[in-house]
């Protein structure tokens, strides 16, 4: 039966595999991610972590375009929304008309993006010093930054809900809906501890590949604006001193010409305190839309004139334009002509007029032909960086915190200094008179770089100016997002989160 | 004795006894088809009470140990079973065996997953349907086989894109992860579905419903197992060529109403002029009808064609079929942009070198292509554009003083990359209607790109009996599969928000490969009247997989097969990616216990044991036990044999499944890379990474409890009916928890929801063959079934679901006590008939303040309700609105034969479903309406369904989630309907051909439903339709040619 047997030895060789699975068959590898647990080893590592923080600064897609400078400028009297059509971007639309809700409007990427940032902060600040490998200074460093980082975002939760949960610390699974809600106020002591411990960590300068990472006179400029819109009048002094720091490190001054604040080549230019960067080079696709991927700027491409077709500019989507309300106040202004384009006025160009087109446009962050990105979709792709703090808008914040700590002259001072680089005759003013010279000198220095709507609101001149557009006093802040409402309901049932007054 | 007379008799012997290959024959004879007098192979010859069954050999001959007094059964596929008593020693039976036309079922074998049952034996609740069943219909795609003809099995075509897939459900929706069932093709655990499968390959497909059955595949098989077993030649003793073909037109059956030019024209001045603008049309009777779009968009008399030749026989050693088929399809949406081409061959031999030793084969490669259009999506897929565009835009822009103006022209001058027809005439763009509603024919134009998949699959088995009774068996299955595709995109103007400048190019291409490893020995016993058999095996699976994409632009060609990337210009816009899979690995134990009391009484018990890397460290092995028993009353002594019920089962059982349905290291929080910034003058992209989410090592298998309860009868000699009741509780069901985003990072996935689904199904069946030659067959189904999510387990107690349009406008949820994705927003009230009403809506909080509800709120506006009485209108008093789930299926078939003629209707359908017709974009005011829109609020007492229309909605009458939009999806459907006739000449006969059926087959001819959309079937997108791809009503006519 040898033959038999054959058959057999076959079979049960086949057979025999039970047990013969080795151990590591059920062994998963990651194939180009590593498990959390086994990362952070080191410097190099780590300071991936604190990029990620970064990264969040750039994001303009959470729940739609959410480019917040635009987005404020929309709500001010100084551009509306714009597009297509009525329809182009509703939440867009409704900031313009204030006729946000609690599921329309770009609140909820904002809200995303804030807390998103907030936990990569606080992530980091937990990690750090118990990464190997690394060296204190780099520690010391970093954690300063991912503080920085923090309150800034805390400052866009503070203006832009005023009741936003305050959270400092990465929360495990019992800590979900137990939310310290402190409002306005609690969200300024902490953005102001932060930043406090930022200054005295920050170096004083960076440089070369560094250009773009946190400095100590930006903590102190951000400090100072935090202040400033907190509106608390007791703390005008510090503002004023945090803004004289800036000023007396001698590290900044005005860029003698206006018109270089805002281009391509100027970048982290003498003025220059801190910009969100974006590059044309990271190839951009529609696919990563809404991931917070890719390191373009969509708000360029935003803002340009719909199927534009000449020598200058690049087309764009017909955003923003300019009310004619700030057209005629500034009109005569120096900087008019470098802060608007007029389309009637281009030589060799057309455009197609898309809504509520007035015919003129926001030159600041323009889309330059010369600058489209070569690769990847040129509308995501744009480099241009976001003057986050400029010095011109620290002597001004110096200027109104003086004047209103009544050293006017001082104030006087700061305020001629940013008027003698455009050639306006100085200011000699004095008491409500000053003030008011200071906000108008703000409305046109920084016009269309998003300050203008939170200076009506901090001045309480929201209502007056703005309320032809809609604005009600409760729109001081946005709602916050009903599906954040909706996903905040704790073990009882009820949602931890309470909507802001006026928008139930 | 000499080794090859030992097996020369062993083929021979019949009757085994243990380890024994003595002859102790008995009884022995030959087996013929009574029609024809041909010896038939491969019947089997079971003593009946007993285990002990022998096989016809290949001239028809048996031996078997019967002792006289005992009986003989005599069974093969497709013949009547017939039970002969022995009465004597040595004695010689000449037995013929009738085709079995009325098909009786209790004598079927049933696959059952590593082995076979007797369909009288089974105790779970297994559905099946053979390849007869099958034969005659045209049939695209395998799933179809299954729909509307078993119990509790809903298939659902996801779309009537060509080669679009079905959705499967077996008792409904297990799991909000997935409830695909798991295919099991020839033994082999296929990924990415059985579309690669010519239908006219099937042998039989069985579903194993209920735990108690489907516990054998383990932590895979909670959502059902559906095995498919191909086709070999056994049972035949010649060759037999079958050749099948049909061609066929497509036509849509339905268009939506929409408005006309004029209308269209009429409501949007009456929308302007309600939000106190101008009205904007002031020729509104001029204008006519306008454009046709769904017209534009249909493809009339799209082709559908099938070749398919097949060989089938025995011989000696074994068996073989092997076949060839060649299916196309073109789509009846966008001419040109929609079809789908599968090309397949297959060879399955089975080779028994000996009495003991089997060898076979099962082998089978597939090509495909695709190309398909966007459906239901309301961003622009040409059907959601054709309802939503402006009539008053024509097709093609043809007017010279148009075309010399924006958005035609730039700077004076016509744009290089408008798109243009066929005869270079240029399409049309819509000044009205904007964003992605673009001219729907001008959209699926210039893109030129395809999918294609080559699938090779294989199992090859060696099967050994070291005794009668003791087998074992190894069997290695293989699933290769290639697929990619290719893009070549054209530049193109729709409008301003739509356009493309340069050409690109792109491809991809992937690689799966699989393979298990499946042993198994398996050995029989009784003790007296008890039959016992098990089965024990071990099994390993492994899943790799690797891909490459990578595009460029600006090739020199507007010839879609000259663009490659390597012919594009654009060196700088090059992009790649690539990579592999991280692997997926499963290893398993299992065993099955068969007992058996001469009959009566079957009782299975199943134990698997699996590891999977997807579960997490902390549970890495899971278990799926289950039992089950059934008792046959009509093999009771006491059972009369004329009684009017011939055969009556009870049958119940109990079982736990499972789902691994997880991602790779989804229990891990891993570190996600591409949260990158920008540093420095040089602008240098510096990489950063933080935590994917956090991590849950308890993460495990889903579970699924089931208890099913059935009962099998035939009556009155033609009846046949089955019953079952089921109940099954998904636990542990993975869930993310909708955290907020404040928390900052992704919550990791838990075991935490539990689901229920409850039903009742009921087949029935009725088959008689009168005296003048006319067959008549009845068969239905019917299926009850209600979902319920009992507990999600996050904090909320929801989940979101589906959202809408821009917005994001949420439309389902899933909630606790609810079922599984239920519509969800506001209720309405009617219309408020004029500003009293508004005034008189006052609602009451929980104080006792009082206010008007909506104040904002103007004669011709819903009214909405107040459903949680809080006082105020608001998101919280968003609620279910609609049930996705049927609250039954059914599906019938009458089959009729008279002389050569065949006659066959299958309808199917379900009801008590709910859809969300979000078909319109509300979102763009400007966009064309249903023509339902006629039907508006225009004053007092016009209607109180239908609110105004305005450019200004605050009241957002359009804009919320409503009862509005919900439409009663039910529907019954003649899906079938098949009339053939079989030529029988002596011409035919001396040619060798056995059959020659020609045939006329209609699809889609009837669908009775109250849904205004294109069509109630609507697979994909639970219950929600964006303007989806219809089924097409397709008239065939097809011949079936056999011949020796």
């Amino acid at each position: 039966m040898n033959i038999h047997l054959k058959y057999v030895i076959t079979s049960v060789a086949l057979s025999i595999t039970i047990g013969s699975c080795s151990r590591d068959f059920l062994d998963v590898k990651p194939v180009g991610r590593t498990l959390e647990v086994n990362h952070y080893q080191n410097q190099e590592q780590a300071f991936e972590a604190l990029v990620s923080i970064y990264d969040v600064l750039q994001w303009n897609d959470q729940n739609g375009y959410t480019m917040q400078h635009l987005l404020m400028n929309v709500a001010s009297d100084d551009t509306y929304a714009g597009g297509s059509d009525a329809s182009d971007q509703p939440s867009w639309v409704a900031t313009n008309n204030f006729t946000f809700d609690p599921n329309l409007g770009p609140h909820s990427g904002f809200w995303k993006k804030a807390y998103r940032g907030i936990f990569r902060a606080n992530y980091y600040i937990q990690l750090i010093d118990d990464v190997p490998n690394t060296s204190e200074a780099f520690k010391t460093r970093t954690k300063a930054e991912a503080k920085f980082l923090r309150a800034k975002f805390y400052l866009d939760l503070m203006r832009f809900f005023g009741n936003a949960p305050l959270i400092t610390e990465p929360q495990g699974a019992d800590d979900y809906f137990k939310l310290n809600i402190p409002g306005p106020s609690g969200l300024m002591t902490q953005i102001a501890t932060d930043l406090t411990d930022a200054i005295l960590d920050l170096p004083g300068t960076v440089s070369g590949n560094e250009m773009g990472r946190v400095t100590k006179s930006a903590a102190q400029a951000l400090l100072a604006r935090a202040y400033l819109f907190s509106n608390d009048a007791s703390k005008m002094a510090d503002v004023a001193s945090l803004c004289e720091d800036v000023i007396n490190s001698n590290l900044y001054s005005l860029e003698p010409n206006f018109a270089d604040i805002f281009d391509r080549q100027h970048e982290y230019g003498v003025e220059s305190i801190f910009e969100i960067a974006y590059t044309e080079s990271s190839l951009q696709g529609w696919w990563q839309f809404g991931s917070g991927g890719g390191e373009g700027n969509v708000g360029t491409q935003f803002i340009g004139m719909r199927d534009y077709n000449g020598p200058t500019y690049a087309t764009g989507w017909g955003f923003c334009p300019i009310s004619t309300d700030l057209v005629s106040a500034m009109s005569t202004d120096p900087r008019f002509t470098h802060t608007v384009i007029d389309a009637a006025a281009l030589q060799g160009a057309s455009y197609t007029a898309g809504y509520q087109n007035t015919g003129y446009f926001m030159k600041k962050y323009a889309p330059i032909q010369a600058n489209a990105a070569l690769d990847g979709d040129v509308a995501l792709n744009w480099g241009t960086n976001t003057r986050m703090i400029r010095y011109a808008d620290v002597l001004l914040m110096a200027a109104e915190a003086l004047a209103r700590t009544n050293s006017e002259s001082a104030a006087l001072g700061y305020l001629n200094q940013v008027r003698n680089r455009v050639g306006l005759p100085a200011r000699s003013s004095s008491g409500a008179q000053l003030l008011e010279d200071i906000y108008e000198e703000r409305r046109f220095e920084l016009a269309l770089e998003g300050h203008r709507f939170h200076d009506l609101v901090r001045t309480g001149k929201a209502v007056e100016v703005l309320g032809s557009e809609g604005y009600q006093s409760h729109n001081q802040w946005f709602p916050i997002p009903q599906n954040e409402i909706d996903a905040s309901t704790d073990a009882s049932g009820n949602p931890v989160l309470t909507q802001n007054p006026g928008y139930n | 004795m000499t080794i090859t007379q030992t097996i020369r008799k062993a083929i021979l012997i019949a009757g085994f006894a243990l380890f024994g290959f003595a002859a102790n024959a008995q009884v022995s004879g030959t087996i013929k088809d009574a029609d024809s007098g041909e010896p038939l192979p491969s019947v089997s010859v079971k003593i009946k009470g007993t285990n002990q069954a022998t096989i016809s050999n290949f001239d028809g001959f048996f031996e078997s140990t019967a002792k006289p007094n005992s009986t003989l059964i005599f069974s093969s596929l497709g013949y009547v079973s017939k039970e002969i008593l022995v009465n004597k020693l040595n004695e010689q039976l000449n037995i013929l065996l009738a085709e079995d036309k009325e098909g009786n079922e209790l004598e079927e074998v049933v696959v059952v997953g590593f082995g076979t049952q007797k369909k009288s034996n089974v105790t779970g609740a297994i559905s099946s349907v053979k390849a007869k069943d099958l034969e005659n219909m045209a049939l695209p795609r395998v799933e179809q086989a299954l729909q509307g003809r078993t119990s509790g099995v809903v298939v659902v075509q996801s779309s009537g894109q060509p080669g679009a897939g079905s959705v499967v459900r077996i008792r409904g929706t297990s799991s909000i992860n997935g409830s695909d069932p798991l295919y099991v093709v020839d033994g082999v655990v296929i990924g990415g579905g059985i579309d690669f499968l010519n239908p006219n390959d099937i042998a039989s497909i069985e579903v194993l419903k209920d735990a108690a059955s489907a516990a054998i595949y383990g932590s895979r098989s909670a959502n059902g197992v559906v095995i498919v077993t191909t086709k070999n030649g056994s049972g035949k003793k010649k060759m037999e060529v079958s050749v099948n073909r049909y061609t066929g037109v497509q036509n849509p059956w339905k268009k939506v109403p929409v408005l006309n030019s004029s209308q269209y024209a009429m409501i949007q001045n009456e929308m302007n002029v309600a939000a106190g603008l101008p009205a904007i049309y002031s020729n509104v009777s001029d204008l006519g009808v306008g454009t046709d779009w769904q017209d534009a968009v249909f493809n009339k008399n799209a082709q559908i064609n099938t070749t398919d030749v097949s060989i089938a026989g025995g011989h000696s050693k074994g068996s073989y079929f092997a076949s060839v088929s060649n299916f196309e399809q073109d789509g009846i949406v966008a001419p040109d942009a929609s079809n789908y081409k599968r090309f397949s061959a297959r060879l399955n031999t089975v080779t028994h070198v000996n009495e003991r030793f089997t060898v076979g084969w099962n082998a089978t490669y597939t090509h495909n292509e695709s190309r398909g259009v966007s459906e239901n999506s309301e961003f622009g897929s040409p059907l959601g554009r054709a309802l939503n565009i402006d009539p008053l835009t024509p097709v093609y822009e043809t007017d010279i003083n148009v075309l010399s103006q924006a958005p035609y022209t730039v700077a004076g001058e016509l744009r290089h990359n408008l798109v243009r027809g066929p005869n270079g005439e240029y399409f049309a763009i819509s000044p009205r209607v904007t964003s992605e509603i673009v001219n729907p024919v001008a959209g699926f134009q210039n893109a030129d790109g395809y999918g294609w998949a080559d699938k090779f699959v294989n199992s090859t088995y060696a099967e050994f009996k070291i005794t009668d009774r003791l087998k074992i068996r190894s069997s290695i299955g293989i699933d290769l599969a290639f697929w990619g595709g290719q893009n070549f995109t054209q530049p193109f103007y729709l409008n301003a928000t739509n356009y493309l400048d340069t050409n690109n190019v792109s491809m991809n291409f992937n690689r799966g490969f699989t393979w298990i490893w499946d042993n198994s020995i398996s050995y029989d016993w009784e003790i007296g009247n008890h039959n016992f058999d098990i089965i024990a095996g071990h099994s390993a699976q492994e899943v790799n997989g690797r891909y490459l994409s990578g595009s460029k632009m600006d090739v020199p060609t507007q010839i879609a097969d000259d663009a490659t990337i390597d012919y594009a210009r654009n060196i700088e816009s090059m992009q790649v990616g690539g990579g592999k899979w991280e692997r997926y690995a499963i290893e398993s134990y299992f065993t099955r216990l068969n007992y058996n009391y001469q009959d009566k009484y079957v009782a299975t018990a199943i134990m698997r044991a699996d590891a999977s890397v997807r579960f997490g460290p902390n549970f890495r092995w899971g278990y799926f036990p289950s039992v089950s028993a059934g008792w046959n009353l009509h093999n009771e002594d006491f059972w009369s044999d004329d009684s009017k019920i011939q055969s009556l089962k009870i049958r119940a059982g109990y079982g736990l499944n499972g789902s691994d349905a997880a991602g790779s290291l989804e229990y891990a929080s891993t570190i996600s890379g591409g949260r990158a910034y920008t540093f420095g003058y040089g602008e240098r992209v510096t990489n950063g990474t933080s935590p994917s989410q956090v991590s849950n090592p308890d993460l495990r298998w889903e579970s699924v409890a089931q208890t099913n309860i059935g009962i099998d009868a035939t009556f009155f000699k033609n009846f046949r009916a089955t019953i079952d009741v089921f109940r099954r509780q998904t636990n542990g069901m993975k869930i993310r928890p909708t955290l907020p985003d404040y928390i900052g990072n992704e919550a990791a996935t838990a075991n935490v929801g539990v689901m229920l689904n409850q039903g009742v199904e009921l087949e029935f069946g009725w088959a008689k063959t009168l005296a003048n030659e006319l067959y008549l067959n009845f068969s239905g189904n019917v299926s009850f079934l209600q979902n319920k999510v009992v507990l999600i387990g996050n904090e909320s107690g929801f989940l979101q679901g589906a959202g809408w349009g821009p917005q994001g406008l949420q439309i389902t949820r899933t909630t606790e006590g609810l079922p599984i994705g239920y519509i969800y927003g506001y209720q309405t009230d009617g219309i408020f008939q004029n500003q009293g009403e508004v005034s008189a809506y006052i609602l009451t909080d929980s104080l006792g303040v009082s206010a008007v509800g909506q104040p904002d709120a103007v004669a011709g506006d819903f009214k909405f309700k107040d459903t949680n009485g809080d006082g105020v209108i608001n998101a919280d008093d968003r609620t279910i609105i609609g049930n996705p789930t049927p609250d039954f299926t059914f599906g019938f078939t009458a089959n009729a034969a008279f002389k050569g003629w065949d006659l066959s209707i299958f309808l199917q359908g379900m009801a008590g479903n709910d859809i969300y017709n979000a078909t319109r974009r509300y979102d763009l005011p400007t966009a064309n309406m249903p023509a339902s829109a006629l039907n508006r609020w225009t004053g007092e007492g016009s209607t109180n369904e239908y609110p105004r229309l305005t450019m200004n909605d605050v009241n957002r009458n359009y804009a919320r989630s409503s009862d509005f939009y919900v439409e009663d999806g039910s529907f019954a459907r003649i899906k079938n309907f098949q009339l053939g006739y079989n030529f029988k000449t002596a011409l035919l006969d001396k040619l060798g051909i056995i059959k020659c059926r020609a045939y006329y087959s209609g699809n889609n001819l009837y669908t009775l439903t109250g849904y205004s959309g294109f069509d109630p079937e609507i697979g994909s997108g639970v219950g929600i339709d964006r303007g989806i791809y219809p089924q097409a009503r397709t008239h065939s006519i097809g011949i079936n040619i056999s011949f020796k």
